[in-house]
């Protein structure tokens, strides 16, 4: 038994360091490192709210999330490793090519 | 405090300081194995909440391909900063006001509704999580593909495409094939 405001609160911090992490960094990265770390703070909510119901739709939302997010992370990936080959360097400040 | 609430505390704190970690750690390859750390103790996190699917489902994808394509990315676009420059700003960090202070906002609000909901008042008592395995895995699976058939599919197709498009993105633009 374990509380439900538990598994908020440590859903809630760990967005929060993620959040922080993808405002601050300038390495594309760790941006990305700390978009996933957001998803699974999302996803252990999900997870908490399904069990506390005793329903399973949450969890299966939760591995839907799961399986965009890691198709996230390759393409956003691909595209820095592309990135890297155009112009050496992934600093997020200093790939203003689309900026009008 | 049972012997489940001891565990989830642990894996709770180890999993929030690796995320820390993650965030500031000097240099990028520590930061890509620090989130590893994080997504097992997410993991763990579920295996305590008694949904054991998704903690296997956790360990399969993030364990094993986000973070090996995390790695192949530090590894393929780290050409110059592999020799320890620091990648997070550094003298701009701490004059990020902006960011910090919506930061402090945000956990102060946090955990003043969690705190909330964890106070029982006359009405009604705390919720509870139970943590024996309910949900079995025969009910996951009719609910996953029954009700949820057609997303099911459409993730499937979205995952081909992923695969396609990362392929052709990250390709060389002048190979010769």
């Amino acid at each position: 038994m374990i509380p439900l405001s538990w598994v908020l609160a440590l859903a809630g911090l760990l967005f929060g360091i993620g959040l922080l992490g993808a405002l601050l960094s300038t390495n594309a990265v760790r941006m990305l490192i700390c978009i996933e770390l957001m998803l699974n703070a999302v996803n252990i909510n999900l997870v908490a709210f399904s069990r506390y119901q005793g329903q399973a739709h949450g969890e299966i939302v939760a591995l839907f999330a799961m399986a965009i997010g890691a198709a996230e992370a390759a393409v956003g990936l691909a595209i820095f490793v592309a990135v890297a080959r155009n112009s050496k360097v992934i600093d997020i400040d200093k790939i203003n090519l689309l900026k009008w | 405090m049972s012997f489940e609430q001891v565990l989830f505390i642990i894996v709770s704190l180890i999993l929030l300081a690796s995320a820390l970690g993650a965030v500031f750690a000097r240099r990028i390859m520590h930061s890509a194995l620090l989130a590893v750390a994080a997504f097992t103790g997410v993991g763990g996190i579920y295996a305590i909440l008694g949904s054991h699917f998704l903690a296997v489902a956790q360990v399969l994808i993030y364990i094993g391909a986000v973070a090996i394509v995390l790695l192949f990315a530090v590894m393929l676009s780290q050409q110059r900063e592999i020799s320890g420059s620091n990648p997070v700003r550094k003298q701009k960090l701490w004059k990020n006001w902006v960011t910090w202070a919506a930061f402090g906002v945000g956990l102060v609000m946090v955990l003043y509704f969690t705190v909330n909901l964890a106070t029982p008042t006359a009405s009604q008592e705390i919720p509870l999580i139970h943590t024996e395995p309910a949900t079995s895995l025969e009910g996951l699976s009719e609910l996953l593909f029954r009700e949820y058939l057609v997303p099911f599919e459409l993730v499937s197709l979205l995952l081909l495409l992923v695969v396609i498009g990362a392929v052709v993105i990250a390709r060389k633009e002048n190979d010769p094939q």
